[in-house]
């Protein structure tokens, strides 16, 4: 519709049709909302400075924490070594990987496992023939658990009997 | 009203008879939701550029607060439409850069029985053409009392001739060139329509009797030699205040309003009230 004229002495101001009235609601609710969102991910970005700064916190107490370590005494540093030691291999982890090395003909009679700045192995072997024993050897060699493998002294004719030292490497493979 | 509709009361005043209507207006359509029409007696309204217009002004607002009580809902506020013959109006082509209100003013200020320091200029604006009205603020304001003194705030003030050609205007798209005779009770207008644009606007008061039928006729032939793009071929149509009776006197070859204002029918008056057409557009 064109506008028509209005010849009042008093013109008022028209009050806008629904549609515009429509329009006009819907962009203050969208600058509400859009108010809204940026206030919430203000306090987003608040809260996540917050973590950071709550972070930083942590790190200088662990650094801080970390320089007392230095400071401890040998022995207790020691203490420290093993235990964090025997918390990333426990004994049954080192055992699981050495049955599994075992051939059918090889027992093994004792088990020393220390634990240090190295993991340490001693074992008491019982093969029933050289042949197994060196199978033995052989796998444990291949395991790529254990390194520095060392037999001791042998006898080869008949049951062998034995001690052999090595280093727990971690089982990678 | 609802959500998407607006009602909008209007109050229009003529020499013989005020009239208030209801329109509903809803998004790509509108109706007359509410009509009422009261007569005047003679000489209690003079519609006229200069002169006190509201005569017998009780008589005025008797005759609207009637019209009022007729409708269901009664409006506390209204847009008026004054009658034809309280404006001078002429067709205007404002230069393009030129300010339409004050070209109205340039071009109608010398033709005002009234120093134009007292008017009111506005322009219609109608396509390429424009159409330029001048009202005595004085006039206005006595009309706005009246509405008042009837509980009515008002909310704008509009002519019923330009009302009628914003109507004629909107319909005549697609339309066969037609000369519309728009008849208020003491003034007429005539334009000359073509797909929607105005070609010629004339407006002057009427002069009732026989010879205004002959002088129609004279007056279409010349609006139609005056307009060489008609080619003298077009419609002359008849609507508004005693439109009827011209039509007989003027002949079988002229047509009524060939438009009902949707929900009008059951008032024959608001479908011959010209202003109503163009409140609808």
């Amino acid at each position: 519709m064109r506008e028509q004229p209005d010849f009042s002495t008093h013109p008022s101001p028209r009050r806008p049709p629904v549609w515009k009235a429509g329009l006009i609601i819907a962009g203050v609710l969208a600058l509400g909302l859009a108010g809204r969102a940026s206030w919430l991910e203000r306090r987003a970005v608040s809260a996540a400075r917050e973590q950071v700064a709550g972070a930083r916190r942590q790190l200088a107490s662990l650094q801080s924490r970390l320089g007392a370590t230095a400071e401890r005494p040998a022995a207790e540093v020691e203490l420290l070594s093993r235990a964090s030691a025997a918390i990333e291999s426990p004994p049954e982890r080192v055992v699981a990987r050495l049955a599994g090395a075992l051939p059918t003909d090889v027992r093994l009679d004792r088990l020393r496992i220390e634990y240090g700045d190295v993991i340490s192995l001693e074992m008491q072997v019982v093969a029933r023939d050289a042949s197994s024993w060196d199978l033995f050897l052989a796998r444990l060699v291949e395991d790529g658990s254990f390194e520095s493998v060392t037999p001791g002294s042998e006898r080869r004719d008949g049951e062998i009997r034995s001690v052999v030292t090595a280093r727990w490497a971690g089982g990678a493979r | 009203m609802g959500l998407w509709s607006v009602t909008r009361p209007f109050v229009a005043f003529d020499a013989c008879s005020v009239s208030v209507a209801l329109i509903v207006r809803r998004p790509g359509r509108a109706h007359v939701e509410g009509f009422a029409r009261v007569p005047l007696e003679p000489g209690a309204l003079v519609p006229s550029p200069a002169g006190a217009n509201l005569v017998r002004p009780d008589e005025v607002a008797e005759a609207l607060a009637r019209a009022l009580r007729t409708l269901e809902r009664t409006p506390d506020r209204a847009t008026l439409v004054l009658p034809d013959g309280v404006a001078r109006l002429a067709p205007l082509d404002v230069p393009s850069g030129a300010e339409p209100r004050d070209y109205a003013r340039f071009r109608l200020a010398s033709s005002l029985p009234w120093p134009a320091s007292e008017g009111t200029f506005e322009v219609l604006r109608l396509g390429r053409r424009a159409v330029g009205a001048a009202i005595r603020r004085a006039t206005v304001a006595r009309y706005e009392q009246l509405a008042s003194a009837a509980g009515l705030s008002v909310d704008q003030v509009h002519l019923a001739p330009l009302l009628a050609v914003q109507g004629l205007l909107a319909r005549g798209r697609g339309r066969r060139d037609a000369l519309h005779v728009v008849l208020g009770d003491m003034a007429l207008c005539l334009v000359l329509v073509r797909e929607g644009e105005m070609l010629a606007f004339r407006s002057r008061r009427r002069d009732p009797g026989d010879d205004e039928a002959r002088w129609l006729r004279s007056e279409a032939e010349r609006a139609t030699r005056a307009v060489p793009e008609t080619n003298g071929g077009f419609d002359i149509v008849v609507s508004g205040s005693g439109a009827e009776e011209l039509r007989g006197a003027l002949g079988a070859s002229v047509l009524s309003a060939d438009f009902t204002p949707e929900g009008s029918a059951e008032w024959p008056d608001a479908a011959e009230a010209g202003w109503i057409v163009g409140a609808l557009a």
